[in-house]
């Protein structure tokens, strides 16, 4: 039973896919921009303006004694190249946006997956009952897309039908898969309509005049940024054949390393830096002289020069400072999963069921970070940022291939001149995967003298 | 040696006296113990009720740990104090729901109101028992008194006696605290169970 909560999520993953191609389909839409032809997106083509999460009262949960919980609106956000904004909430408040439609914002996007119902349909559909299928029925609704546009529209109480399981499913989901597994929204006009999109603009860069915001000098050359590619890695580092802690007598488990490693980003670029001007002879002897003061000027000045037409102010040059920033990419975040693979499953509620009586799935998924332990982060002289945590004698009771995931995110970089802080790079999640096999022994009687 | 005699015209009033006295006494008892809103504060801490059968015992003092650990604060011990007696008694899922949600959310308010609370719990019935429809796991929803010794600022209005519906569930073979039902489920539970 426990494996429908991955058919769940792999329906979910699924349901991603259809409306992608419903909307590559009109060539006057919003999204043609940024869809290929096979309808997936065109990653490389948005500007990733990384994460942004702000309070959100249609998100308050109450709890015994009136107790009242805020949570933050969480989203991932891209920039397409005409300005729209994309938009990928986290899926707890995908959930909190689709039964409060108007108040979150959701009424003002061009979804992928199309209105509240629909998204309702999306994260809970796959995960009705038939019991609660019929009982949906005999409340007169044969779609339970008509039932959740009731709750919608005020008429129906969501909580009184989904389980209580549902909001740790959610809140899990937003956990191991962060931004992954999700649906996106297209909020037009960009920086244009602040308003409408989700957050506000806070975070967005305001394109400026000359289409770039480094002080990049017309004279001198470019500015770049050069990072190189960071190192992750999520492994099981001992023993080398982990025993299910319910057949270990010394629940040994296994030990579990993650760590990262991101070196700075390296930004150069140009001060373009004019020398103090020089007050010269003329041969002509018909220049305005040199006005005083003279400590305005690079060379020697005397009063006899001010209104001497055989001397003239003759422009500094204009050199090119070459100026190289180090900028560490600071580490915001570190998450780590384990979770037993589907085929796992199968064979434990299968095969093994088969020979086992009762065999069953103990715990399939669980946090390693947080949760089992903390991360250390930190950055260091050389301003290479790094996390690492080592959770030892995880007590995986689960026999079989257990996926090992690594969300990372960071803050970006910016540098500061003169007072003014410009966003270099952008915040990103990155990621790694890996795997870790956890051994059972299996007993088997052979009959004595057998060959 | 002197000889004490009693009439048996006293020997009657005394006992009358005594009776009476008795009458007082157990009616001023059960006036305190039966006042709407005092439940809760006379009872042990926690309470475990006296007719849950022996097979709902675990369920039952897993949600009585959890409430106990949820509501016993002291802003000077400090957030990961508070985070760790709560992981202590849940569930995997409640404890990263603690660590992700809820504690992150009223950490700031506990510890800017200085807020140093101790509790009373008292179990009053158990009011779901099912199999979790997601996975094979048993699951149990319990009504608990709470007796709050100071209110603490997030509250709509400053209660300090109010009961909880706690969702335990059973993990790795024990029964454990996940986490409260928030006002929306209780709510739905109640018209679905028939409670006002």
């Amino acid at each position: 039973m426990k494996a429908m909560r991955f058919l769940f999520l792999i329906a979910f993953l699924a349901f991603l896919v259809a409306p992608v191609a419903a909307v590559k389909a009109d060539g006057g839409s919003p999204w043609s921009e940024i869809l290929n032809p096979d309808g997936t997106i065109q990653w490389s083509k948005l500007v990733d303006l990384g994460n942004t999460s702000n309070p959100a009262t249609w998100m308050d949960v109450t709890l015994p004694g009136g107790m009242v919980v805020h949570q933050n609106a969480t989203f991932h956000r891209y920039e397409t190249p005409s300005g729209n904004i994309l938009v990928l909430p986290d899926p707890v408040t995908l959930f909190f946006m689709a039964i409060h439609p108007q108040e979150s914002g959701l009424n003002n996007a061009q979804s992928m997956l199309g209105d509240g119902a629909s998204i309702l349909t999306l994260l809970i559909g796959n995960s009705l009952s038939p019991e609660q299928k019929a009982k949906l029925a005999s409340l007169g609704y044969v779609d339970p897309r008509q039932f959740f546009q009731a709750v919608i529209d005020g008429k129906e109480n969501i909580w009184s039908f989904i389980n209580f399981n549902f909001l740790g499913e959610l809140f899990k989901m937003s956990w191991d898969s962060g931004f992954l597994v999700n649906a996106l929204l297209l909020y037009l006009n960009g920086v244009a309509d602040c308003a409408n999109i989700p957050g506000g603009c806070a975070g967005l860069l305001a394109h400026c005049p000359n289409g770039s915001c480094l002080p990049k000098p017309s004279l001198c050359p470019a500015a770049t940024i050069a990072q190189n590619p960071p190192t992750l890695a999520i492994q099981k580092i001992a023993p080398d054949h982990p025993l299910v802690v319910g057949q270990d007598p010394a629940r040994r488990g296994a030990d579990i390393q993650a760590s990262v490693s991101i070196p700075p980003v390296v930004l150069t670029w140009y001060e373009q830096v004019q020398d103090p001007p020089t007050c010269s002879t003329t041969s002509a002897g018909k220049s305005g002289g040199c006005p005083g003061p003279g400590s305005k000027y690079g060379n020697h000045w005397d009063p006899s020069m001010e209104g001497n037409p055989a001397y003239q102010v003759v422009d500094g040059k204009i050199r090119c400072v070459k100026h190289v920033e180090v900028l560490p990419e600071k580490i915001t975040s570190v998450q780590a999963t384990a979770q037993l693979n589907p085929e796992s499953q199968s064979w434990i509620l299968n095969d093994l069921a088969g020979k086992y009586y009762q065999a069953y799935i103990h715990n399939p998924q669980f946090n390693l970070v947080p949760g089992k332990v903390q991360a250390t982060i930190g950055c260091g002289g050389d301003n290479i940022c790094s996390a690492k945590a080592l959770a030892t004698s995880v007590p995986f009771a689960d026999p079989g291939t257990f996926d090992l995931r690594m969300y990372v995110s960071t803050a970006g970089t910016s540098f500061t001149w003169k007072g003014v802080t410009i966003p270099i790079t952008q915040p990103r999640v990155l990621s790694a995967q890996n795997a870790a096999q956890i051994y059972v022994t299996l007993v088997t009687l052979l009959p004595a003298g057998a060959p | 040696m002197n000889e004490i005699t009693v009439s048996k015209k006293h020997l009657f009033l005394w006992l009358l006296v005594i009776i009476l006295l008795a009458a007082v006494g157990f009616g001023f008892y059960a006036l305190r113990r039966f006042l709407p809103g005092q439940e809760a504060a006379q009872q042990a801490v926690p309470t475990a009720s006296s007719n849950t059968p022996d097979a709902d015992q675990p369920a039952q003092a897993a949600a009585l740990e959890g409430a106990q650990a949820f509501y016993s604060v002291d802003y000077q011990k400090g957030k990961q104090a508070w985070l760790d007696q709560l992981c202590a008694a849940s569930t995997s899922t409640g404890c990263a729901m603690d660590q992700n949600v809820f504690v992150p959310a009223m950490w700031p308010q506990l510890e800017a109101a200085k807020i140093n609370t101790t509790v009373k719990v008292a179990a009053q019935g158990k009011e779901v028992d099912q199999v979790n429809p997601l996975g094979n796991v048993p699951q149990q929803v319990w009504k608990l008194g709470i007796q709050l010794s100071a209110p603490w600022p997030m509250q709509k209005q400053p209660h300090t006696s109010f009961t909880a519906l706690a969702l335990v569930a059973r993990e790795n073979g024990a029964w454990k605290f996940e986490r409260f039902l928030t006002e929306d489920e209780a709510n739905a539970l109640g018209k679905k169970v028939g409670q006002p």
